[in-house]
């Protein structure tokens, strides 16, 4: 299984970063936000982005689960900043769609 | 202690505890959806922290307050523009296969989605590290 993930850092923000979580997932950047639209995941709500941020939007927090021939299985999508996936319900979905 | 000054303390006490139970939540993944008891503790202490200065501080009886709106007001403010949306006819859902796309990744390397061809995978997406 691969586990990537899609911020707008750059990738020297990420590198700087990458410790605090310990992610052993290929981390991208993706400062234009050009992965982020090709998904559609631009957050078109009040993003709330430091002052300071690159970026001039940020995506929605999302967790999507993905076959073997690319098509989705399950998706998360934050319909609210300040509530994220919980990781029992993305591990109850990692369950529920790959084991089968 | 000039009553003002009590009601000052009262006001950033109760900011303070409203904040740390907030964080607390937050630390757990486990902010509730329904924030309405947060938002109204908050405007709560914001309210106190202005009822002291109608009251009358003192110059340094004059600091709580103004800590207990500032956090009061900013954590109102947040919590109400919160909401996330996405264009609905452009975001990704179930069934669909996911665009092919490529990236740098932290080591400046450049990644290819065709690369996960033939694997399970999880894509997370995050509002970066700030």
């Amino acid at each position: 299984m691969r586990v990537i993930t899609i911020s707008t850092d750059s990738p020297e923000d990420i590198a700087a970063e990458r410790h605090l979580h310990g992610l052993q997932a290929r981390m991208l950047s993706d400062v234009q936000l050009q992965v982020t639209d090709a998904f559609g995941l631009r957050n078109t709500g009040f993003h709330s982005a430091p002052p300071t941020h690159e970026s001039v939007a940020l995506p929605v927090p999302a967790t999507l689960l993905v076959d073997r021939e690319g098509r989705v299985l399950w998706i998360d999508l934050s319909k609210d900043y300040q509530r994220r996936s919980d990781p029992s319900v993305v591990l109850a979905a990692m369950q529920a769609n790959f084991d089968s | 202690m000039r009553v003002g000054t009590k009601f000052g303390i009262a006001a950033f006490a109760l900011a303070v505890g409203t904040t740390v139970l907030w964080f607390y939540f937050v630390r757990q993944v486990n902010l509730p959806e329904d924030r309405t008891g947060f938002v109204v503790a908050f405007l709560a202490a914001a309210s106190l922290g202005v009822l002291a200065y109608i009251k009358g501080t003192g110059w340094i009886g004059g600091v709580p307050p103004a800590g207990a709106i500032l956090i009061g007001v900013f954590f109102s403010f947040t919590i109400a523009v919160s909401s996330q949306s996405v264009e609905s006819d452009k975001a990704i859902a179930v069934g669909d296969v996911i665009p092919s796309f490529s990236a740098l990744d932290d080591a400046g390397e450049r990644f290819e989605s065709k690369d996960l061809n033939g694997h399970l995978v999880l894509i997370k997406f995050f509002r970066a590290h700030w």
